[in-house]
């Protein structure tokens, strides 16, 4: 790109532009700072209110340090199966999204089938429609098939209602991929199917990993759907089985913090491995 | 162009793309560029439909089914018609609604104010080049945390005997503690606390990317002109990354009137009264606690007119950027 053209005059600009730094620029960058460090201190709090009360137990409170919460942790049997039935309800509901998606990423986006763009505008229009306004016949539907409570329903769910924003963020990125690929993966002798899968699908790759990562988070950290479509105790996800403590005989809150915190450690890796792909995600439509 | 009239159709369609079919063998013999045309066709159509079945299925129909409900009284398998009345009676009609209604604008209203925080974060932060990769970090913390964590959390702080209060007591403020999420007013404000200490987050980054593609040679020469903080960021930036700034209102609004019923349902729920009740909260109230669902239809209606409001607010401003 031009970054060397544009940084040119950044580098030969700084010195004078510091030397030209007045008492006021001082002040202000003085106060910036100050105001840095208040609003970081302001959002760690409560994450280490939630870290100190984890690491306490209501026999010992604010005496002593103990790892009694977080070693009785992964003793609970509810907790483990929460956890499983959240990851189990996010690889589904990925993997739904990703194949469907990205079949139908190709169709509208390099394909292109006649009436193919007005049925994608539809779809996309259908991203403004919140989920809590079809929820409730949602529910009425799903209940007559008799699937409340089955978690492969419930990731279905998931992978329905964001189809249009998976199929949006696709179908822009395979439309900026050349045609010749495809064109010249035919004239080789490859079908359709064949093209796609071993020319076009793996360079999807980065647009897979931002849906999968946006999917992930917002599967793990949901609590509408899964109250209402996974209501018995042996399908609880971790969010139901947190938000219900309140309201259960073993309510502790030091226990309560350690789990919440642990219910967490899968979102920081994700976002910690996967960063960059996430602002992708976030800014999807801004840059074209 | 050589092409037959039923090929001109889709060949508009693809006109945004140069036409890679004129360079293909047997070019020149329109049976088989149209056999070749139709068969992509055909697989654009297969695969395009499943994910065309599963919103059908999963959105389209339950939606449109929303909508008749909403005419109707409904408990989940009886429905009566019933006209307008859900609206009128049910709502309008209704004070606990318009504090509701109230609640949401409220919410809404105080977005513009976390993102200018976010804004003036990412500004600062701008001009930070070794300390921004820890404080980014450090306001990307909570983004990690799920709603229903956070309403915990937030619960146990702005409870009566919670870390808030204890904090006030030790610092000598003890006429200001009160039992937080008691007060009619102090309890929406706590929430729209805990929202904005989640979402400041991911504004920043939000921004921060927008930040990023300012040119910096822009930033010198204003700087060289005299141009210094505030002044610098109302003239120079702003306008530059007017589009991330909108971006931001637009997530910021939809998730405060869409996303936190995570949040509510932990830390307030609703309460106490109706003064912490949204939308979104009072359409699961309504509908399941007390298995109005026709109402709760309706009530899904509003919902979407206002996140339509809200949207159209960013297509408008999008549009009027273009010109």
């Amino acid at each position: 790109m031009t970054d060397t053209v544009s940084l040119a005059p950044l580098r030969s600009a700084g010195p004078p532009a510091r030397g030209s730094t007045g008492p006021w620029q001082r002040i202000f960058s003085g106060f910036g700072l100050a105001v840095l460090v208040l609003l970081a201190l302001v959002t760690v709090a409560p994450i280490a209110y939630m870290l100190t009360t984890s690491l306490h137990s209501t026999d010992t409170a604010g005496s002593s340090w103990t790892l009694e919460q977080w070693g009785v942790l992964f003793q609970q049997p509810e907790l483990l199966r929460a956890i499983g039935n959240s990851a189990m309800l996010c690889v589904l509901a990925i993997i739904v999204q990703s194949v469907v998606g990205a079949l139908a990423g190709f169709a509208f986006g390099i394909l292109r089938f006649p009436g193919s763009q007005v049925v994608l505008s539809l779809l996309i229009v259908m991203m403004l429609i919140p989920l809590q306004t079809y929820i409730i016949p949602e529910f009425v539907n799903v209940g007559r098939l008799g699937l409340v409570g089955n978690v492969p329903m419930t990731a279905l769910i998931y992978a329905g209602t964001q189809m249009p924003f998976a199929v949006f963020i696709l179908t822009n990125f395979f439309r900026s991929l050349p045609d010749e690929l495809l064109e010249s993966a035919v004239i080789d002798g490859a079908s359709y199917p064949r093209a796609f899968i071993s020319v076009l699908l793996p360079l999807a790759r980065p647009a897979l990993i931002t849906l999968g990562v946006l999917t992930f988070i917002g599967v793990w950290n949901d609590l509408l759907v899964a109250l209402l479509f996974l209501p018995d105790g042996d399908t609880h996800t971790v969010g139901v089985l947190l938000a219900t403590v309140n309201s259960t005989r073993t309510f502790d809150i030091n226990q309560v913090m350690a789990t919440s915190l642990a219910s967490a450690i899968p979102c920081f890796a994700v976002f910690l491995t996967f960063q960059r792909y996430l602002v992708t995600g976030l800014t999807a439509g801004i840059g074209k | 162009m050589a092409t037959g009239s039923a090929m001109s159709k889709s060949v508009e369609l693809r006109n945004r793309r140069p036409k890679p079919e004129n360079r293909l063998p047997g070019n020149r013999f329109g049976g088989t560029r149209l056999g070749l045309q139709s068969r992509r066709s055909l697989w654009g159509m297969l695969f395009a439909l499943p994910a065309l079945l599963l919103v059908v299925l999963l959105l389209v129909l339950p939606a449109l089914q929303a909508l008749y409900y909403s005419f109707t009284s409904w408990d989940g398998t009886d429905a009566q018609w019933i006209g307008l009345q859900n609206y009128t009676n049910g709502l309008f009609a209704n004070p606990d609604f318009r504090r509701i209604l109230l609640n949401n604008a409220i919410i809404i209203a105080s977005v513009p104010l976390e993102v200018a925080v976010a804004l003036a974060v990412s500004y600062l932060l701008m001009m930070r080049r070794r300390s921004r990769p820890f404080f980014r970090a450090v306001f990307f913390l909570p983004v990690a945390l799920s709603w229903v964590v956070i309403g915990l959390t937030f619960g146990y702080l702005f409870s009566s005997r919670g870390a808030v209060n204890t904090l006030l007591d030790n610092i000598g403020l003890s006429a200001l503690s009160s039992d937080w999420l008691a007060g009619d007013w102090t309890s929406l404000a706590a929430l729209i606390l805990a929202f904005s200490w989640s979402y400041l987050g991911i504004n920043v980054v939000l921004l921060s990317t927008g930040l990023a593609t300012v040119d910096p040679s822009v930033i010198e020469a204003a700087r060289l002109d005299g141009a210094g903080g505030l002044g610098m960021l109302r003239l120079v930036i702003l306008p530059q990354i007017r589009r991330y700034v909108e971006l931001a209102l637009i997530v910021t609004m939809s998730a405060a009137i869409t996303q936190i019923f995570g949040l509510i349902y932990t830390m307030t729920a609703g309460g106490p009264g109706r003064s912490t009740t949204t939308l979104e909260y009072a359409l699961y109230q309504t509908s399941f606690a007390q298995g109005n669902f026709g109402q709760g239809a309706a009530l899904g209606i509003v919902l979407f007119v206002v996140s339509l409001a809200v949207t159209a607010l960013r297509i408008r401003s999008g549009v009027a950027a273009r010109d």
